[in-house]
């Protein structure tokens, strides 16, 4: 191999060395400090009692913190994560719905949902409830 | 998992069917053993919505229908192979062992610290459980065929192909569970498929040094092993242009066919037979495009009415413009942009006397997809900041080993003639 050639190679291993190396002490010290449950799997674990209460099909109401923006990154992710926690179940972001699913952050009085049609079916912990919306049975 | 290793052993068999050799070990299985993933992967993902699209109920159907497809690859690969002509001799030198060493240290480096990110996050990233395992669960969980690709859930995005849904879906039915490590193992096969197929045709159409060096570029692109990790279909995609079925992995997939068939017709002039291997493909995802309702975000007609005004406005192409330079200096946290380390390498390697024009396909075919990503970019009616944010890096990567294909492949000889 002339010379040149081996400088283009080393050029090349010396950056992909570097890339990789990094990735994998980067990733090292991620990995040493990750919870011993993953995000996705303690967040749907909260809503394991839930998917037993409900049908194997059909759709379900959504509700989160009231005032919550529409935009907001944190409430879109433990939307989805919902919906993928109660698949086939379809969950909409609406409270059209009979059945509504609470995922709340901030104390929130039943009483004060009551007023508005949502019975509370039952309450799971972690700020999950499942409710009955009075207006859409 | 055994019905994973059964998919890789027919799409190993296709491989043979399509691109025939003699029954013993041949020259080019190499090239067919890295593809195999990809065609197996596709196989079952086809045997599985073929299935759910006449009514049949997994998983015995589907499973069945599975081994059914693998039965037919191994017997057509077993028919042809006596009259088939022996593979063709590998040319260029060998890979000097250091060379072999260091392409094995970075490719290691990858895997483990990809086995580290999917063991710390077996559900993988956003774009995962929202659109592609979600999918998958829906397929597993759902008796019936409506809901996965229910306009309701519009944000899953039901119009995806399911190339990665749907073979997850088999998979899973075949492991009897909704098993994560199935997925990470998929994603494994195929990340290795995206270094494999360039890899090894690069070793044999020009000799095991430039190989070794392909290997090193291609796993040193860390965005490859992160997005591996996330469980997204990126890299099933980088995959798939670099072995096939690239239009039935992700929307952007079908850019890439329509480049390709364009790029055979200039260069090549073998269309027909291109036509003739993507047809199946082909009328699989008709049938599913004309069967979903939901419409792609890029043609929908809400976001169609204003392309003549974004494509009119000249600060978009600015914008997109900057967004790629920025990308592709810090793609892959490379220590220096990778752009200029390929142009470095090309100055000092130089190019090889002459270029077949075949040769220069693989480069020509990832600038034009380059280009319909910048002009979808353009167009597109999200947020443009957002837009290159989130999915530049990705659209880069789709290209990545392909690209380095191409580069590796025009490239002069590292021994002297």
């Amino acid at each position: 191999m002339y010379a040149r050639a081996v400088g283009a190679v080393l050029i090349v291993a010396a950056v992909s060395l570097a890339s990789t190396g990094r990735l994998f002490t980067q990733v090292a010290d991620f990995y040493t400090q990750a919870p011993v449950v993953d995000g996705v799997t303690e967040f749907t674990g909260r809503l394991a009692q839930l998917k037993a209460m409900l049908p194997a099909s059909g759709v379900a109401g959504y509700m989160t913190d009231p005032g919550t923006p529409a935009t907001d990154t944190n409430a879109q992710a433990e939307y989805h994560l919902v919906q993928y926690a109660l698949a086939p179940v379809l969950v909409v972001y609406s409270t059209e719905q009979r059945y509504v699913i609470g995922n709340f952050h901030n104390r929130i009085s039943t009483g004060s949902l009551r007023e508005q049609g949502f019975e509370l079916v039952r309450e799971f912990g972690n700020g999950i409830a499942l409710f009955e919306n009075a207006k859409a049975k | 998992m055994l019905l994973l290793l059964v998919s890789v052993i027919a799409g190993f068999a296709l491989a043979r069917a399509i691109w025939p050799a003699p029954r013993q070990w041949s020259a080019c299985d190499p090239v067919r053993l890295a593809v195999a993933p990809v065609l197996g992967t596709g196989l079952a993902s086809v045997a599985y919505y073929l299935v759910r699209l006449v009514g049949g109920g997994p998983p015995v159907s589907a499973i069945g229908t599975l081994l059914l497809f693998s039965a037919a690859a191994v017997g057509a690969a077993y028919l042809r192979a006596p009259a088939a002509e022996a593979d063709p001799l590998p040319q260029g030198s060998k890979a000097p062992i250091w060379m072999t060493a260091l392409a094995g240290v970075a490719a290691a480096l990858a895997a483990i610290s990809f086995l580290l990110m999917v063991a710390a996050a077996p559900h993988g990233e956003w774009d995962a459980w929202s659109i592609w395992n979600l999918r998958a669960r829906f397929l597993f969980r759902a008796v019936e065929f409506v809901s996965p690709f229910s306009p309701l859930i519009e944000w899953t995005h039901p119009d995806y192909p399911l190339f990665l849904p749907a073979s997850i879906t088999l998979f899973w039915h075949g492991a009897g569970e909704e098993s994560m490590r199935v997925v990470a193992l998929l994603q494994a096969g195929l990340a290795c498929s995206a270094l494999a197929a360039p890899f090894t045709v690069i070793r044999h159409v020009r000799g095991g040094a430039l190989a070794a060096v392909t290997a090193l570029a291609i796993a040193g692109g860390s965005t490859l092993v992160r997005n591996a990790a996330t469980l997204y279909a990126d890299v099933p995609l980088a995959a798939c242009m670099a072995a096939g079925m690239a239009a039935w992995t992700k929307n952007e997939g079908q850019l890439f066919l329509i480049i390709l068939l364009a790029a055979a017709a200039v260069a090549w002039r073998h269309i027909p037979y291109l036509l003739a291997g993507a047809a199946p493909m082909l009328a699989v995802l008709g049938i599913f495009k004309l069967k979903s309702t939901a419409a792609n975000d890029l043609v929908n007609s809400a976001n169609a009415a204003n392309y003549g005004s974004r494509l009119a406005d000249l600060n978009r192409y600015w914008i997109t413009f900057w967004g790629f330079i920025s990308e592709s200096l810090t793609f892959s946290h490379f220590l220096i942009p990778p752009v200029l380390v390929f142009a470095v390498w090309l100055a000092l390697v130089r190019l090889r006397q002459p270029v077949p024009r075949t040769r220069w396909i693989p480069l020509a075919v990832a600038g034009a997809q380059l280009a319909g990503y910048f002009l979808v970019f353009v167009a597109t009616a999200a947020d443009l900041d957002w837009q290159i944010n989130g999915s530049m890096a990705r659209l880069l990567l789709h290209v990545w080993p392909i690209a380095l294909f191409g580069v590796f492949l025009v490239s002069a000889d590292l021994t002297p003639e």
